[in-house]
């Protein structure tokens, strides 16, 4: 097996996001991948409140991503057809935010999550995730990463480990 | 902080294992290994055993500068498993609230020619072909950081973060990474770990074990 690393951080994040994206060169098996995602204040808040991070990664088949032209820069993908729509059942009438559908070739997905105290204390929030997607992979296919926010201002890093066998 | 004074003691690393230490350049290593592979006895050698080996290394401040603990393969192998543990504290009270992080990162550097038994930094990472250079959408404009590709034979990239408040509390981060590279590792080639530190004053400590055939 091959490894590639690389990192992706955002200074600033303030209920935006942007992505981080790039080819592949050769056919291969994305056969594991090891992501640290971890966000920080840089300052101490204005206020107390909550702060998220959402941070996910795809595969763009055989063309470079199109991304929402918001300032969350989300990173639309394909419904799976392998799978149908996704139903909820809310009698209490809860609020309520979800995907219609599960998205193809989506491998990673993390939500960071924390309460931001005004002096900052305890507010990090981290995650390790370690996966074996085992996904086929063309030249030409795309990797992309995505990270977007609400809540209070904090900066959020991902540091990448993929392992892939070259076909 | 007792750990930081701990004396370096190269002479107990790694003798009889397959990995040969090398060099640090700055912080404390401590080194430990390893149950090898080979016959006990009479009995054949078995298929798919292995071998493990671990180390570790500490550094303390608040400096940009990297630091690096590397050691040399004696002979060919396939690194198979990697779990390192990772942790950041403070190590002196803060003034005012301030952020505290670190990088740490393990790579393979391929050859001999790496330089660094010459007294020559490690060397970095460099760019693979197998992926092209990395592009941003950033269409808010935010402040970033990347590498501006992926780098070849890294095995491990972790960040540490933490906000340390006035009185300190909470000011920790840690992280248990357990990776199966699978990665083949030739004799003369250099394992090479190296930890970033940035932000207020802080000590990060690095618990490493390879598995390897």
């Amino acid at each position: 097996m091959n490894s590639v690393s690389f990192g992706f951080e955002l200074v600033n994040l303030y209920g935006n996001g942007a992505d981080a994206y790039f080819p592949v060169t050769r056919n291969m098996v994305l056969e594991t991948f090891n992501i640290d995602a971890a966000f920080m204040l840089t300052s101490a808040p204005a206020a107390a409140g909550f702060a998220e991070v959402l941070c996910q990664g795809k595969v763009s088949r055989g063309s470079a991503p199109v991304f929402a032209p918001t300032v969350q820069a989300y990173a639309p993908f394909s419904s799976s057809a392998d799978f149908g729509a996704v139903s909820i059942d809310n009698p209490m009438g809860l609020q309520a935010i979800f995907d219609g559908g599960l998205g193809q070739d989506l491998f990673y997905s993390v939500i960071l999550k924390s309460w931001v105290p005004l002096d900052g204390a305890g507010s990090t929030a981290a995650r390790q995730v370690s996966g074996r997607p085992s996904l086929a992979l063309s030249a030409g296919d795309y990797l992309a990463f995505h990270m977007d926010h609400a809540g209070v201002g904090v900066d959020c890093e991902l540091q990448i480990v993929l392992g892939y066998s070259r076909v | 902080m007792d750990r930081l004074a701990a004396p370096v003691n190269r002479r107990t690393f790694l003798k009889s294992s397959a990995l040969g230490f090398a060099g640090i350049s700055a912080g404390v290593l401590n080194l430990s290994g390893c149950s090898d592979v080979h016959d006990q006895g009479a009995q054949p050698e078995r298929r798919g055993a292995r071998g493990t080996a671990g180390f570790r290394w500490s550094v303390g401040g608040h400096a940009y500068s990297p630091a690096y603990a590397y050691f040399k393969a004696a002979r060919g192998l396939i690194l198979d498993t990697v779990s390192i543990d990772a942790a950041l504290s403070a190590s002196l009270p803060a003034a005012a609230g301030s952020s505290a992080q670190a990088l740490c990162r393990a790579w393979v550097a391929r050859g001999n020619g790496s330089g660094v038994e010459t007294g020559g930094m490690p060397p970095a990472a460099a760019a693979t072909s197998d992926f092209g250079p990395l592009a941003l959408f950033n269409p808010a404009k935010l402040g970033f950081a990347f590498d501006p590709a992926p780098l070849q034979d890294v095995f491990y990239s972790c960040p540490l973060r933490a906000w340390t408040p006035a009185g300190g509390q909470f000011s920790v981060a840690e992280t248990h990474n357990s990776t199966i590279p699978a990665l083949h590792v030739d004799a003369g080639d250099h394992v090479i770990f190296s930890i970033l530190l940035g932000g207020s004053t802080n000590h990060v400590d690095l618990r490493s074990v390879l598995e390897y055939s």
